[in-house]
């Protein structure tokens, strides 16, 4: 299987978890119309809250509820702003996430000078399933926090399409005006919807610190906050669309590990990324078709062109791989930047952000 | 809150009392919106509030739902006293309001619009309930929805109808329609009326908001009129006149078609044919918005398009100023064809726009007068020179063009925000007659303004006119076109559907038009 | 100039008012912080002007901080008036810096003036160059500014880590850092303060401030600018147009944000790239904006008052063992009180509407960017 063994997809799990379960809160925080930019800043507190409380109970469950203490104190922050203060939730978002920086790293060089390293999570083994062969070992010898993001995104789906609070949420998000004519309180919703946010982007950033590695450092979230952001972009603030968004930047994010340790890039790498690039192109071409002339003028257009050009020079690498490397930074830049390249290549379909996303809510102009 | 019904059975048919406002005063700062106001609507009955925009209707309502507090004045809602401080409470009571802006999310479904509300258990599913609900309604009054419908793909008509359902589901007894009609067709309009009247002989109580006579005398039972925030007459339709009514709403009677001269058919200031605009750009199969559209307009003459909202007006004005590009068609202006369409090649082939959503499109809120006055203005000599800005100069101009169009503020420096809506219009209108534009294209241009601002809005379009130029005027009002228009276009679903001279034009062959559809 | 009115007055004063707050209650919690973690407020006030400004050396380096934060600063103003958000300048800071270098590193032979100009200029092309992506993306494919400049920040990391590893890397003992840059292109500081602290690029504050006051309100591209912040579709309507000016407002604020970059190399005391030269000049600087309220004049001082933090920080961490990262927590604090403050203060205006809600300007066109363009 060449790198893409049963170790690799574990890796893959470990990253996605993490990020997914943040971008989940920041998907219903987005829905009911609150974006939440200081996702990061509130991942740090969870983190931070989480080893905190572990260093004084060495209690793994503590940790996880102190994590999720801390991102609740940061969205409380960000709800007191923007739902109550109407502040502008972009500008009020990169204050928590300064905040959030400032705050950990303080706390920790004050109050916990001495590093601590604790055992993270234990991994379980599902009994039975844990025996199907590669799938057993990629997905039921896993740890409990992951077990528990994928009940929690399944909850969440479920929530979000499937009962009368996911109907108050969208409609908060999309026509605050109507939501609050229906009766539904508009500021409740999105307290709730931040909240939730909160604690999910807590307890991911629990995992980050005590969960996954047992440590924790200054700013050592690394910007999975802002991909969690991304992947809700991405997923065009549907559930499902985030899921994959988030699956491809792990999978970025595992081979960039892999490939530290490999002179050139295997060829395994090249099939992949013209694999994943098929799909992009296949819609711009389709974007451009439906405007006007056939499949061949579409492919004429430079943009579409240089896409065709990029898939065909990575199949081409795919069977003959140059001797080449990469310098394992710019490796780790691979996730954002092809969160970029998704981002632009899904800017035809922005419209389906929540049309009051942003917008605080004021009852007088109803 | 928990006063629904008590005291005399509402279906007993007695007109008991549903309603009853006594003494209601609402101010805001120096100002006050409603001066004791007396009103009472009774179950079983259609109850029609008048009054000119500006009178206080609104203002009333929204006391009524909950949305204000009265600062005097008591509001009892079936004999008893209520004092809503929310508008849940009013809901509560059974009161429900049709908004000329609907209350609907666009992206939801028709039964999830339903099912949206508060709810105790917070992760149940509200859309069964909502649908046996629906369905208790529909055999109630008749009334359908198309459950999984999204409420973006319904028609005007079909949101309004959703709309009344969702009140009904709510169990609404009291409810208020706010100029229904305006987006309607006359057929549509018709279909409505037969439900207010079939509401109120169930026992509902129903309040319709309007200015419009024919409407008032087709569904009415009884009647209020507000002028200037005070109650300036009620009593029972059967009992009363159209220029009664009119009267009390205006204070004087009004004439409906201006004094002018004949037209003098001057240089061709607009030239459409057939023009063809898709609804949704990205969907080259879907509907059009605008189909074979051709207008001719020349200098010395106002052009007015009647039509519902929806028939293609603002696609109409979009594409003119280039900002949708159509799947066919020629446009010439000034006598010029018109071919690399934007906004500022619009205004430079003398071109300009009275444009509808005033706060929207048309001014800059937070900028002062003078630049908002001077926005074009600004961007070329002799007020810009190698783009360097003449501030005095600009100050000047804006000075002079505020004595001449009788805008009032504190001074050019004042924020355009900060000016009433009258101010705000007459700055525009500033901006866009100071530059002797070969065609005005003025949409709604007396939406939300009052009646002395109004007829100066009249007659500067009218000046316009007189000095040769053209005026495409846009507008849902039907009295407005018939009272400015030399010539009249009926617009309905995005075809001319008739050309008709001011001389022969009647609210009735405009109506008869209007529904008159599909030809092809 | 038409005198201002006594209400202007009274709204500056206010706004003074306010700020003055503001101030207050950061100190207050500033003493309180040290106070809970045992140290005296008084000893610490006293290191800290010490390290400030108790010494002509020690108020050069304040001074000569200032200057990055400040430029980062009117680079946010020049975006905001533009009604564009973005918030790339950590990355624009990189980007411009290591543009700067990478030509400074060559400008060993060139005459000092030509070689800080070139330095100058290549910080500048390279901020507004990675600005200009942003710009991109929004103005052609819809992506908020937003979210891709905060990506685009991360990327920047990765890039300086990559060259002072690879390409730019220069110390003799294999350090991820870049050879010394050329005495030639070192930015000149006043003579007449020991240890040569204070740059002359301090003179770009006074300069650029007015400069930018007067780009805004007497040019046509200020207007423009302007009039796309205030309202975007009443400007696209009045044949503004917003795509075109926002992209030159992105890629102006980058330029800033890239001289900042520079200036940081070139000006400060240490004269080669090395990772973390950035040191939260990006995202401090937009805290600098919004304290002084986006005015320029004002960010000058705001400028100062952070730097101060930020080298009075250092110094407490010196003398007294205090955590230099004390300084991210007031500044983080500071941005909040600002925000409740000014959410307060248009609370206040707002009580008497003399007409029904004046509508609030475009509402959506944060999120859907470039709407409306054709196909």
């Amino acid at each position: 299987m060449g790198i893409f063994d049963v170790a690799f997809l574990v890796s893959v799990l470990t990253i996605a978890a993490p990020v997914l379960l943040a971008a989940t809160g920041e998907l219903v925080s987005q829905r009911a119309g609150v974006m939440n930019v200081g996702l990061e800043g509130i991942m740090l507190a969870g983190a931070f809250s989480a080893y905190a409380a572990m260093t004084v109970t060495e209690s793994l469950l503590i940790g996880f509820l102190g994590g999720i203490t801390g991102g609740l104190v940061g969205a409380v922050l960000m709800g007191a702003l923007v739902i109550e203060a109407k502040v502008d939730q972009i500008v009020a978002g990169i204050a928590i996430g300064v905040l959030g920086y400032g705050v950990t790293a303080f706390l920790d060089q004050r109050l916990l000078p001495e590093p601590h390293t604790f055992e993270p999570l234990e991994r379980l083994a599902i009994p039975g399933l844990s025996a199907i062969p590669v799938l057993g070992d990629v997905v039921f010898r896993q740890d409990l926090f992951l077990y528990a993001t994928l009940l929690i995104v399944a909850g969440t789906a479920f929530a979000l399409y499937r009962t009368t609070w996911g109907i108050n949420l969208a409609a908060v998000g999309e026509t605050p005006v109507a939501a609050d004519a229906a009766g539904v309180s508009v500021r409740g919703v999105r307290w709730a919807a931040v909240l939730v946010s909160g604690a999910m982007a807590g307890a991911a950033g629990a995992y980050v610190s005590v969960g996954d590695v047992g440590v924790f450092r200054e700013d050592m979230t690394g910007g999975r906050g802002y991909l969690a952001i991304a992947a809700v972009l991405f997923g065009m603030w549907r559930l499902r669309g985030v899921v994959l968004a988030v699956t491809i930047f792990a999978c970025t994010d595992a081979v960039q590990l892999r490939l530290q340790s490999i002179d050139a890039i295997p060829r395994e790498v090249w099939l992949v990324a013209a694999l994943l690039l098929v799909p992009v192109v296949v819609r711009a071409l389709a974007s451009v078709r439906s405007v006007r002339g056939g499949p061949l003028h579409a492919a004429l257009r430079p943009g579409p062109a240089g896409g065709v050009l990029i898939v065909l020079l990575l199949a081409v690498f795919a069977v003959r791989p140059p001797d080449m490397s990469l310098p394992a930074s710019l490796w780790l830049a691979m996730p954002y930047v092809l969160a970029l390249v998704a981002l632009a290549a899904a800017g035809a379909s922005r419209h389906q952000a929540p049309s009051a996303l942003t917008i605080p809510y004021v009852r007088s102009e109803a | 809150m928990s006063t629904t019904t008590s005291g005399a059975d509402p279906r007993a048919g007695t007109r008991s009392s549903a309603l009853r406002l006594s003494g209601v005063t609402k101010r805001f700062g120096g100002f006050t919106a409603n001066d004791a106001v007396d009103l009472e609507v009774g179950w079983g009955e259609v109850h029609a509030l008048l009054g000119e925009n500006g009178a206080g209707k609104t203002t009333l309502m929204r006391i009524v739902t909950g949305l204000y507090q009265p600062d005097e004045g008591t509001i009892a809602v079936d004999g008893e006293e209520v004092a809503f401080r929310r508008p849940e409470q009013a809901l509560r009571a059974g009161i429900g309001m049709v908004h000329q802006h609907f209350t609907l999310v666009p992206t939801l479904t028709e039964l999830e619009n339903l099912a949206m509300g508060p709810s105790l258990l917070p992760l149940r599913d509200g859309r069964r309930t909502a649908l046996e609900r629906a369905t208790s309604v529909e055999s109630e009054t008749g009334l359908r929805i198309t459950p999984d419908r999204r409420v973006a793909d319904a028609s005007i008509s079909e949101r309004q109808r959703l709309e009344i359902v969702k009140l009904l589901c709510r169990g609404a007894r009291i409810l208020i329609f706010d100029e229904p009609s305006a987006a309607l067709t006359p057929d549509e309009w018709e279909d409505l009326a037969r439900l207010m009247r079939r509401l109120a002989d169930d026992g509902h109580a129903v309040v319709l908001i309007s200015h419009k006579m024919s409407e008032v005398f087709a569904v009415a039972d009884r009647f209020t009129v507000l002028r200037g925030g005070a109650v300036a007459g009620s009593g029972a339709i059967a009992e009363t006149t159209r220029e009664d009514l009119v009267e009390q709403m205006v204070g004087e009677s009004v004439e409906i078609r201006r004094e002018r001269g004949p037209v003098q058919a001057g240089r061709p200031a607009l030239a459409v044919r057939g023009l063809s605009v898709l609804r949704d750009a990205d969907q080259p199969r879907g509907p059009r918005a605008l189909d074979d559209v051709g207008l001719d307009l020349r200098g010395g003459e106002i052009l007015g398009i009647a039509g519902v909202a929806g028939s293609g007006q603002a696609e109409l004005v979009e594409t003119l100023l280039g900002l949708r590009i159509p799947v066919a068609g020629e446009i010439e202006v000034a006598g010029r064809p018109y071919v690399d369409r934007s906004p500022s090649s619009f205004y430079a082939a003398g071109g300009s726009l009275v444009a509808e959503d005033r706060h929207h499109v048309g001014m800059f809120g937070s900028m002062t007068l003078w630049e908002n006055i001077n926005v074009r203005a600004l961007r070329r000599p002799p007020l810009v020179r190698r783009n360097v800005i003449d501030p005095a100069a600009a100050r000047h101009r804006a000075r002079d063009l505020m004595a001449e169009f009788e805008v009032r503020a504190t001074s050019e420096n004042q924020a355009m925000g900060r000016l009433s809506g009258g101010n705000q219009q007459k700055a525009v209108l500033a901006r866009e007659l100071s530059t002797q534009p070969a065609l005005v294209v003025a949409v709604q241009p007396v939406r939300g303004l009052d009646v002395r601002a109004t007829e100066f809005v009249y007659r500067r379009l009218l000046d316009q006119r007189a000095r040769g130029g053209a005026v495409l005027l846009i507008s849902m009002d039907l009295d407005e076109v018939l009272s400015l228009s030399d010539r009249i276009v009926v617009l309905a679903h995005g075809r001319v559907q008739g050309v008709l001279d001011a001389a022969d034009a009647t609210r009735a062959r405009i109506g008869a038009l209007m529904t008159s559809r599909e030809a092809s | 100039m038409t005198p201002p009115s006594a209400a202007a007055l009274r709204a500056l004063g206010l706004r003074l008012l306010t700020q003055l707050a503001v101030a207050l209650v950061t100190l207050l919690m500033a003493a309180l912080i040290l106070l809970a973690i045992g140290v005296s407020p008084t000893v610490a006030a006293d290191a800290f002007w010490a390290g400030t400004f108790g010494s002509p050396t020690n108020a050069g380096t304040t001074l000569t901080q200032a200057v990055p934060l400040f430029l980062v600063a009117l680079g946010w103003i020049v975006t905001d008036k533009a009604g564009r958000l973005q918030v790339g300048f950590p990355g624009q800071v990189v980007i411009g810096g290591c543009a700067a270098a990478a030509v400074g590193l060559q400008c060993e032979n060139v005459p000092a003036p030509l070689a800080v100009m070139l330095c100058a200029a290549a910080g500048m092309l390279g901020g507004a160059l990675w600005a200009g992506i942003v710009a991109w993306l929004w103005a052609s494919r819809g992506v908020l500014e937003i979210v891709s400049s905060l990506l685009l920040n991360l990327v920047a990391i990765q890039v300086l880590a990559w060259l002072v590893r690879g390409p730019l890397q220069g110390s003799l003992d294999q350090q991820p850092q870049s050879a010394d840059f050329p005495e030639s292109t070192r930015w000149p500081a006043f003579p007449s303060v020991p240890g040569l602290t204070l740059s002359y690029d301090v003179l770009l504050m006074p300069v650029l401030a007015v400069g930018l006051i007067v780009v805004l309100s007497r040019t046509s591209f200020g207007f423009s600018l302007r009039a796309s912040g205030g309202n975007v579709t009443a400007a696209r309507w009045q044949g503004i147009d917003p795509v075109r000016t926002g992209v030159r407002a992105i890629a102006l604020s980058g330029a800033f944000a890239g001289l900042a970059g520079a200036a940081l190399l070139f000006a400060g005391s240490a004269p080669w790239l090395s990772e973390g030269f950035e040191a939260g000049i990006g995202f401090n600087g937009i805290a600098v904006a919004l304290l002084a309220r986006n005015s320029p004049v004002g960010a000058m001082f705001t400028a100062v008052v952070f730097a101060s933090l930020n080298v009075g920080g250092t110094s407490l961490q010196s003398l007294l063992d205090v955590p230099s990262t004390l300084t991210s927590v007031l500044q983080g604090a500071v941005i909040v009180l600002v925000l409740v403050a000014a959410a307060v203060a248009v609370r206040r205006r707002s009580t008497t509407p003399p007409e029904p809600a004046p509508a609030p300007a475009e509402p959506s066109g944060r999120v859907t960017a470039a709407a409306g363009q054709g196909a």
